[in-house]
C-alpha cells in the first residue's frame, strides 16, 4: 500500500469527515491521504488538517469532478502508482481500499470500480433507479456499459493518471472516467463492495433533479 | 400596423448598429456579424413586406405568416440559449482551472 494514495473530495462534510478519516487512516498513512476541500463553508478543512492528512483547498466550490481532478493531479505529482477515490460522506469502508487497488497494483486493470451491484445487496430502491439511469446515460453518451458507473470508490493506475483527459466539473465525471478508459483502450475491472447507507449519505446522494441537470450538462459539453 | 412596423424596423436597425459597432471594435467575429445582418435584415424585410412572410408560411405549411415568424423566433432563441450554455461551460472550466492552479500552489501538508 506504499504507493497507494487516497483522494477524498469533500464539500461541507464536517459532520462525518472525522469518522471517515479515522477509518481511512487505519489502513493508509496520513501522507498518502489527500482531502480536496472543495470550497466548504463549514469546518471540513480544519477537520482534515487536524487529522494530519494532505489538504488541498479550492477557494470556491467547483464540484465533485473538479475536486477529484485536483486530487488526482496531486496524487500523480506525489508519485502514486495507484490512486483511489473515496467518498467523504461515510458511504465507503476503508477495508475496501486494498481490495480495489489490488488489480491495479498487479497490473491487471487500469481502472477498478467498486461496484455496489455485482451482488444483490440491501440497497435503497431510489439509489438503484438513479444508478441505473446513470449507467444508461453513460452507455448512451459514451457507448460503454458498466454495472455501477456512479460509484465513488474507484482505483486508477499510474498509466490512467498520466493519460486521462478529464474535464467535467460535477457528477458527470463518473461517466467521463469510463469514457476515457474506453478511449484510451485501458482495461476496467469491477469489484463488489458493500456500501454503508446512512441517512446522512442518502441525503448527500443524487436526486432526480440533479440527474437531469447532469445529463443536460453532459450533453452541452459534447458541443464545447 | 404602421406603428408596429416602425417599432420593429427601428429596433432592428438599433440592434444591427450595436452589433456592427462591436464587430468594428473586434469584440465580435465577422461570422457573428454576418449572422446578425441576416437575422436583423430578415426582421426589416418582413416588417416592410409582411406578405412575404405569408408566402413563406404557405411554403412551410404553418398557416399565417406571423405564426411562422414566431416559430422561427423560438428556434433562433433556443439556438442562442444553447450557445450561451456552451459559453457558460467554457467559462466554468476556466474558473475551475484557475481555482485548481491556486489550490495546488498552496498545498497544506
Amino acid at each position: 500500500m506504499d504507493s497507494v494514495y487516497v483522494v477524498i473530495p469533500a464539500y461541507n462534510e464536517a459532520t462525518v469527515l472525522a469518522g471517515v478519516l479515522r477509518d481511512v487512516l487505519s489502513v493508509v498513512s496520513p501522507h498518502h491521504v489527500i482531502v480536496v476541500n472543495d470550497g466548504s463553508a463549514d469546518e471540513t478543512g480544519t477537520i482534515a488538517r487536524d487529522a494530519g492528512v494532505r489538504v488541498v483547498t479550492h477557494r470556491i466550490n467547483r464540484g465533485l469532478g473538479a475536486a477529484l481532478k485536483t486530487g488526482l493531479i496531486l496524487a500523480k505529482r506525489l508519485g502514486a502508482e495507484c490512486a483511489v477515490t473515496f467518498d467523504a460522506d461515510g458511504q465507503h469502508q476503508a477495508a475496501d481500499i486494498a481490495k480495489i487497488s489490488a488489480p491495479v497494483l498487479t497490473g491487471d486493470a487500469d481502472m477498478v470500480i467498486g461496484s455496489r451491484f455485482l451482488k444483490t445487496q440491501d440497497m435503497p430502491q431510489i439509489r438503484r433507479v438513479f444508478n441505473w439511469i446513470g449507467n444508461l446515460v453513460t452507455w448512451g453518451l459514451h457507448g460503454i456499459w458498466v454495472s455501477d458507473s456512479q460509484s465513488g470508490l474507484r482505483a486508477f493506475s499510474k498509466t490512467a493518471l498520466d493519460q486521462m483527459q478529464i474535464s467535467a466539473n460535477h457528477m458527470g465525471i463518473s461517466s467521463e472516467f469510463v469514457h476515457e478508459m474506453h478511449r484510451l483502450q485501458l482495461p476496467i475491472t469491477e469489484i463488489s463492495i458493500a456500501p454503508v447507507y446512512t441517512e446522512y449519505s442518502m441525503s448527500k446522494g443524487q436526486s432526480l433533479a440533479v440527474g437531469v441537470k447532469q445529463f443536460f450538462t453532459m450533453f452541452v459539453r459534447k458541443f464545447k | 400596423m404602421v406603428a408596429v412596423k416602425i417599432i420593429f424596423i427601428v429596433f432592428a436597425l438599433f440592434a444591427l448598429g450595436k452589433t456592427m459597432a462591436r464587430v468594428a471594435k473586434r469584440e465580435l467575429s465577422h461570422a457573428l456579424g454576418a449572422l446578425a445582418v441576416i437575422i436583423w435584415g430578415a426582421v426589416i424585410v418582413f416588417a416592410l413586406m409582411p406578405q412575404w412572410l405569408d408566402r413563406l408560411a404557405e411554403l412551410v405549411g404553418v398557416g399565417r405568416g406571423v405564426d411562422t415568424a414566431m416559430y422561427i423566433s423560438i428556434l433562433v432563441l433556443f439556438y442562442l440559449l444553447f450557445r450561451v450554455f456552451i459559453k457558460l461551460e467554457k467559462l466554468e472550466d476556466l474558473l475551475t482551472d484557475s481555482v485548481r492552479e491556486d489550490a495546488l500552489r498552496n498545498i497544506e501538508d
